[in-house]
């Protein structure tokens, strides 16, 4: 799974959880997304495997619905 | 003098996974590292880091699953991409970013003849490894 949010200058960024953290994907959620942005939980397939212009990605914050960072 | 001959060094709750505290040793030990592929971005291994945050072509972030006690930790990294002579990468901290207890920015680049200078590019692999207290 991969977290995603917007960044404060309209990017994406993407999380890549450890698979051996014990934390849950929404605990690392809550930790490592940013305070006060919104993050959605996606499957990896939902993430661009072409990096050509990943400076360029864009994502509606409107569908960011799992959490806001802590 | 004593000396301790032993097969296993486990904690007093017999978990494989709690570290037993061995204090004059602490400063020694690293406090966390990892691996990782920023083009699939996938972490390989890792030890104290709870994700890797991809935030653009060449930048990221270190985030630690327990924070370090302060900002005074040693950050020491390379990167590849790649298995060319030509393919090495510099890793370094990210200016201006965070470098916090709980996280740390990092940039990966390559020098480049024709800018003179380092310009950002992404690594396959990069090898972090994080002392402190």
């Amino acid at each position: 799974m991969k977290i995603i949010y917007q960044q404060t200058d309209g990017s994406v960024a993407v999380i890549t959880p450890a698979a051996n953290c014990s934390l849950t994907d929404a605990q690392t959620a809550l930790k490592d997304v940013p305070t006060g942005l919104k993050f959605k939980i996606v499957d990896d397939s939902v993430v661009p495997s072409d990096r050509t212009f990943r400076n360029a990605w864009a994502v509606d914050e409107a569908t960011l619905t799992d959490g806001v960072g802590a | 003098m004593s000396t301790i001959k032993a097969n296993t060094l486990l904690h007093s709750d017999g978990s494989t996974t709690t570290q037993p505290s061995i204090p004059a040793l602490d400063q020694r030990m690293a406090k966390a590292w990892v691996t990782y592929n920023h083009q699939t971005p996938a972490i390989l291994d890792s030890y104290n880091i709870s994700s890797v945050t991809d935030r653009g072509s060449a930048k990221g972030t270190l985030n630690f699953t327990t924070a370090m006690a302060n900002t005074n930790y040693c950050v020491v990294g390379n990167a590849h991409d790649g298995g060319g002579e030509d393919d090495n990468r510099s890793f370094m901290h990210s200016n201006n970013t965070t470098e916090t207890a709980s996280a740390f920015d990092f940039y990966t680049g390559s020098v480049s003849n024709l800018v003179g200078g380092i310009i950002a590019n992404e690594a396959d692999h990069l090898s972090v490894i994080v002392f402190g207290s």
